[in-house]
């Protein structure tokens, strides 16, 4: 397996790369910088590309993401001092192969990459337990688990109803109507109509272009 | 007997600097003492190395092997603490001196200043 790998601390990256090689892993390549990672990656095409999550020039997300826009297959997994959901949402979402701490357990760590050769994830149990909890409680954050009721009312907001338009529409008084709209807000996390029509849009919770009632 | 013991927690900066070790010196020369361990200070002691090397960003030899112990129980050696969060390697001596009074530490600070004043003198 040949590896490139870019990280800014070069006693860290010297240790690494150390550590692979007497796994009789190769080595082709070591930078220090993210645009420099870029770079090399495309040109020496590597089987593994290891990027520090922080470094001066570019972070090692955006190396990340430019390696995948310009060579898709491109298998990038990310090294960080401290893991953080964000982060790893952001990592999986750009297409990375991996994330994994700098405190792994070199055999582990070691195993990982050769999994990365049967197609597994560079991920350890424990990553992939916070993955999941982040992506549902992201789809929750998305869909707010709506009644199709509440969906219904929310495609009207959309459309530019009034309160009176929805109620007459949905055969219900104003009242109700408040009533769904506060679950609404609450469910989608957010403070007023506008806001919730936005999101509703942004995540195709519901279409434009339909006309009311 | 091993010249170099490192404490780890066999983390991925750690392992590197293991097989650069074994590699300088020889692998019978290197001991490597697992830090999540229990008796990982005594296995240190036991084998009276010349210098002790620790990652100064390891989280877990910070928990189970206090430097401060090792420098107390074993007075001739040399710690080194690796930082590869900061390129960066301190060595931390295990000299002590008694000092009950303030001037006491005024005096240490003194003399080890005015040591290396006296290199610095002798290097210009």
């Amino acid at each position: 397996m040949k590896l490139l790998v870019a990280d800014d601390h070069t006693l860290f990256r010297d240790g690494l790369a150390t550590l692979l090689e007497a796994a009789g892993l190769q080595v082709i390549g070591q930078v220090g910088l993210g645009e420099a990672a870029v770079t090399a990656a495309l040109a020496l095409r590597p089987d593994v590309i290891l990027v520090d999550m922080s470094m001066p020039d570019l972070s090692g997300l955006e190396a990340l993401r430019r390696i995948r826009a310009a060579w898709p297959e491109a298998q990038v997994v990310v090294l960080t001092d401290a893991e953080d959901d964000t982060e790893l949402l952001d990592v999986v979402d750009a297409g990375g192969r991996g994330y994994l701490s700098k405190n792994l357990n070199a055999e582990e760590f070691i195993r990982m990459l050769h999994g990365l050769e049967r197609g597994e994830a560079a991920m350890t149990r424990q990553t992939t337990g916070r993955l999941l909890n982040a992506l549902s409680h992201t789809q929750r954050r998305t869909t707010g688990h709506l009644t199709e009721r509440e969906v219904e009312l929310l495609r009207l907001i959309v459309e530019g109803c009034s309160n009176r338009h929805i109620a007459q529409v949905l055969q219900v008084s104003e009242n109700t109507v408040k009533y769904h709209i506060k679950n609404i807000l609450q469910k989608l996390a957010v403070q007023n109509r506008t806001e919730a029509a936005t999101h509703a849009i942004r995540v195709g919770l519901v279409r434009t272009g339909a006309t009311p009632g | 007997m091993s010249r170099v013991a490192i404490l780890s927690s066999r983390s991925i900066f750690t392992e590197g600097v293991i097989v650069g070790l074994r590699q300088r010196f020889g692998a019978d020369s290197v001991l490597v003492v697992d830090v999540r361990q229990a008796d990982s200070l005594e296995r240190v002691l036991a084998a009276q190395p010349a210098s002790v090397i620790v990652d100064a960003t390891d989280a877990e030899i910070i928990r189970h092997c206090p430097l401060q112990a090792l420098i107390e129980r074993l007075p001739a050696v040399a710690v080194f603490r690796l930082n590869p969060q900061k390129d960066r390697v301190t060595v931390v001596t295990s000299e002590q001196r008694p000092a009950c009074q303030l001037s006491d530490v005024i005096e240490v600070i003194s003399g080890v200043i005015n040591a290396k004043e006296g290199n610095d003198t002798n290097h210009a």
